[in-house]
């Protein structure tokens, strides 16, 4: 019997139902990212510049127009002379290519080299505009996926934001040398991205000739790390398989599926902490121990910094996971 | 019997009821009366021993009240709120079943007849036809005989009732009285029942017991007690009193004043 | 009657649960066939012997430790929930009662989000957070308890709720802001909140299943008492029900045992509602049938939750809390809108 009460029920139901299939869909896609910054959103466009042809080798030239990640060109009259940074990743770059004297401001999440750690602080994954504007910049760097509503803000207040999201290795290293230019410091950054290059080709070559070999990623515990990231990427340069490629970014792993692909190696963070969390939670999940890993005792912590931020020390991640898949290629 | 002892009843700091002292013999109905507010009900839950007093105590039989096992007062004793029962999902039948929770041990089993008991109180209230309708669908004059039946199935000797009639209109108010009075007289009960209307009261109740400003004002048959001196003195109200033309106890006439 | 309704309906649930046992047994992320699934099962009963090297370790390991534990360790939270929810919902007297409405979950997660924000998860192994989740829980229950304590010595049930809300309010947002503290690239704390029976092991079975031998017996025990307390309190002590006493022991159970469910698995919401309303609207308001079957629906329900919640975007996990209330809210509304829900 229909009675009034219940009239609201049914664009009730139906408001369940739409937000039922809006949530479905979006687990189906990219995982959780929060703090440090991994995968993005596709870029419309990569870094560009509409440099003038260089006459004079490795000196810039300005006025300097850019494209960043974003699609957003900024033009830049002199080499910056006051830079804010506020992801990690752009303060290890700038300080690589010798430019850490401009860093005037970074965020909290900035500890490498030692020397960012004393620079300003603008804030951590919510940067504090007030913070930024104090410091008067001529430039801010900033990752355009993790620091989205920062870039906008700071665009709003006319402030020269390049904001990046380079998603490879190659794009990264990309990244150094535009970077390189915007801070005249070419030469700087083209050792650095020489460098990268050099060992990736290392690891490639030397892993050329050997069987891919299965790898478990734990970086967060209970979740693994899919396709399209930085670790999946590092993972399969340096020979390994990522068991958990068949999906797209961080996901929660159901255990069946780990135990079933039997990897050789597991890999998780190192957080400086003895036990560890993970390593512990690894070895007394029941079913576990039959995974060739975790009976050989392949279980390996990794330098986490370096494998998550975009940022010169990529190469030194790739250099650590390739010593752990194929150590036998490294001696 | 009942005695109340020096009763004092007080919500935070406020006296209601300033010592009472009243004795409830067996076998008898007893009505207690008094102004709106004055603590009828809540005497009536002092005199059941779900209410502490403050001061004072309630003897059943020369003990303390406060000192029965809960469930072997109730066998003796069953009390008939003023609210009644509230509509539920559960039957007729499962209502007045639950009468017999004071006499199942853990396992739900009991000596007596239990079923028998419950079957006997729902025809004595005329309930036969409704047995296994849920309470839910029935009428609240229904439901007070429910109530009365869930009564008459714990087999009390003592029944204390709290405003019974006041949403019942006329003829259910008589029904009630009368089937509570007839169950009196065959099973020599103890009936203490807080009453509304004078009138009821009196035409049904042996001994009343007025209840005014927290004290016992007075007490006695109906003749002895319901005088216009103390409904002046009580109630505010002047009144004419005439003598039931059937049973000669005192009934009143209202007065308008203008 | 009573007896015969009773193994009516607790038979025919029953059946459902084995049946759907079997079913949750069968399928799984790692693509096992179903012969290979209980030729392993079958293979593990000490008295059927025969040549158990046709499948590989995996296979096995999957099966027995990963996926047999996975399914009963959902029975049981869902039993447990439910049948802590009837309690909640019988002593309470009210329709929208259930078990964390004095606040059990809100202090189980205060303990849990402590022990991830600080890194301290394994200081006592991997027993910590189900430890320290379960005595925080519990211990929110002796503060609701304590908060409204009358003079006299017994709780009004609006006290409680409203003493319920407020610790509720007072560790909600504790929580909340320990979320926001949380810096991990996954936030450990957020999913935790949202519920979870993967990474669980046999461990997390067995700590349950005291709570349960206990409970179910108990809270039947008060059954009879539960339906007196529809009647109202004062009616219930007036029919020999010591309200108090019964109080206090059925909210301490029903607590205990909600605390446990939510240490294991996080914070796992709808069972304890909705699935003692459902065996209300089918089998009537007595409960000394609410109660037993509640704790066989609430298996029956967190068990199909969670397989969805491991199936349907496999290989990812879906929040079991997520998929509880997704499921959950509408199937309630139907529920409302076929039949009208009785009062208590």
């Amino acid at each position: 019997m229909k009675s009034r009460k219940y009239g609201m029920l049914q664009p009730v139901l139906a408001a369940m139902l739409v937000m039922m299939l809006l949530l479905i869909a979006a687990c189906g896609s990219n995982g959780n990212e929060s703090g440090v910054e991994l995968v993005g959103t596709p870029a419309p466009s990569a870094p560009t510049e509409t440099a003038q042809s260089s006459e004079e080798p490795g000196k810039t030239q300005y006025p300097l127009t850019v494209t960043d990640d974003t699609g957003v060109a900024i033009t830049l009259e002199q080499a910056p002379a006051a830079v804010v940074s506020l992801a990690p990743s752009e303060t290890e770059t700038l300080f690589a290519i010798g430019a850490g004297d401009q860093v005037v401001g970074v965020d909290e999440f900035s500890n490498y080299p030692e020397e960012a750690s004393t620079k300003a602080k603008v804030g951590d994954m919510t940067t504090n505009i007030e913070a930024v504007m104090a410091l008067n910049p001529d430039l801010v760097i900033a990752s355009s996926s993790a620091n989205f509503a920062a870039v906008e803000e700071l665009r709003k207040l006319n402030v020269p934001v390049f904001a990046v999201d380079p998603l490879t290795y190659d794009a990264v290293v990309a990244k150094i040398e535009t970077i390189g230019t915007i801070m005249d410091r070419q030469a700087a950054a083209a050792e650095v991205a020489s460098e990268m290059l050099a060992v990736k080709a290392k690891v490639v070559e030397s892993v050329k000739n050997e069987t891919a070999r299965k790898v478990y990623l734990e970086f967060s515990e209970g979740w693994t790390v899919g396709s399209g990231t930085f670790l999946d990427e590092l993972v399969t340069l340096a020979g390994g398989i990522n068991i958990a490629g068949s999906q797209q970014g961080w996901y929660e792993v159901n255990e069946e599926q780990v135990i079933i692909e039997n990897p050789a190696f597991i890999i998780y963070p190192d957080w400086g902490v003895n036990p560890h969390p993970i390593a512990v939670a690894i070895e007394s999940r029941p079913g576990w121990d039959v995974i060739e890993a975790v009976a050989n005792g392949s279980l390996h912590a990794v330098t986490e910094d370096p494998l998550v931020r975009v940022g010169p020390r990529l190469a030194d991640g790739l250099l650590e996971l390739a010593k752990i898949i194929h150590p036998d290629s490294f001696k | 019997m009942i005695e109340a002892c020096s009763v004092n009843y007080s919500i935070e700091d406020k006296a209601i009821l300033k010592g009472i002292n009243f004795t409830f013999n067996k076998g008898k109905m007893y009505g207690i009366i008094g102004p709106n507010g004055v603590g009828k009900s809540t005497f009536l839950h002092l005199l059941s021993g779900v209410v502490e007093p403050t001061a004072g105590e309630v003897l059943l039989d020369g003990v303390a009240i406060s000192a029965y096992a809960r469930k072997k007062l109730a066998r003796r004793m069953a009390v008939l709120q003023q609210s009644g029962l509230p509509p539920l999902g559960f039957t007729v039948r499962e209502v007045v079943q639950m009468a017999r929770y004071p006499y199942q041990n853990w396992l739900g089993s009991e000596q007596a007849d239990g079923d028998s008991l419950v079957d006997e109180a729902i025809t004595a209230m005329g309930l036969d036809e409704l047995r296994h309708r849920t309470m839910e669908q029935l009428s609240g004059g229904e439901r007070q005989r429910v109530a009365l039946a869930k009564l008459m199935a714990q087999e009390p000797s003592i029944i204390l009732l709290d405003e019974p009639t006041t949403y019942l209109d006329i003829g259910y108010q008589l029904q009630l009285l009368d089937t509570v009075r007839q169950w009196q007289r065959d099973k020599k009960l103890t009936v203490i029942a807080v009453m509304h209307d004078l009138n009821l009261a009196s035409l049904y109740f042996d001994e009343l017991l007025v209840l005014f400003e927290g004290k016992a004002a007075a007490s006695g048959s109906p003749a002895k007690v319901l005088t216009d001196e103390l409904i002046k003195r009580v109630y505010g109200a002047s009144v004419s009193l005439v003598a039931h033309p059937k049973s000669g106890v005192p009934q009143i006439i209202l007065q308008p004043n203008t | 009657m009573m007896r015969h309704k009773l193994a009516g309906y607790g038979g025919a649930a029953l059946l459902l649960l084995a049946v759907s046992i079997i079913i949750s047994l069968s399928i799984g992320s790692a693509g096992i066939s179903i012969l290979d699934v209980w030729g392993i099962l079958v293979h593990q009963l000490p008295w059927l012997s025969y040549d158990g090297t046709a499948w590989e370790a995996n296979q096995i390991a999957v099966v027995t430790q990963v996926r047999l534990s996975r399914v009963l360790l959902a029975v049981l939270v869902g039993a447990s929930l439910a049948l802590a929810g009837a309690g909640f919902q019988g002593v309470l007297r009210n329709p929208l009662a259930d078990p964390y409405t004095l606040g059990v979950a809100s202090g189980s997660s205060a303990g849990a989000a402590f022990i991830i924000l600080f890194g301290y998860q394994i200081i006592l192994g991997t027993w910590t957070i189900p430890l320290v989740a379960f005595v925080t829980g519990a211990v929110t229950l002796f503060g609701v308890l304590w908060l409204s304590r009358s003079k006299g010595g017994g709780m009004s049930v609006e006290t409680l709720i409203l003493s319920g809300v407020i610790m509720q309010a007072f560790l909600g947002a504790f929580v909340s802001f320990m979320v926001a503290m949380s810096d991990g690239v996954v936030n450990q704390i957020l999913f935790w909140l949202m519920g979870s029976l993967a990474t669980r092991s046999w461990d997390n079975v067995y700590m349950l299943v005291p709570f349960l031998a206990l409970g179910i017996p108990l809270l039947l025990f008060y059954a009879k008492a539960l339906n007196l307390f529809a009647l109202g309190e004062r009616h219930a002590a007036h029919m020999g029900v010591s309200v108090e006493r019964t109080k206090l022991i059925v909210l301490i159970a029903s607590t205990l045992l909600t605390a446990a469910a939510v240490s294991v698995s996080g914070v796992i919401g709808f069972v304890g509602l909705v699935v003692p309303h459902l065996v209300r609207l089918i089998c009537g308001p007595d409960y000394r049938l609410i109660i037993p079957l509640s704790a066989i629906g609430g298996g029956l329900f967190v068990l199909w939750a969670d397989t969805l919640a491991r199936m349907a975007l496999s290989p990812r996990e879906i929040p079991l809390g997520v998929v509880t209330a997704l499921i959950g809210a509408p199937f309630f509304a139907y529920l409302l809108r076929r039949h009208k829900i009785r009062n208590r």
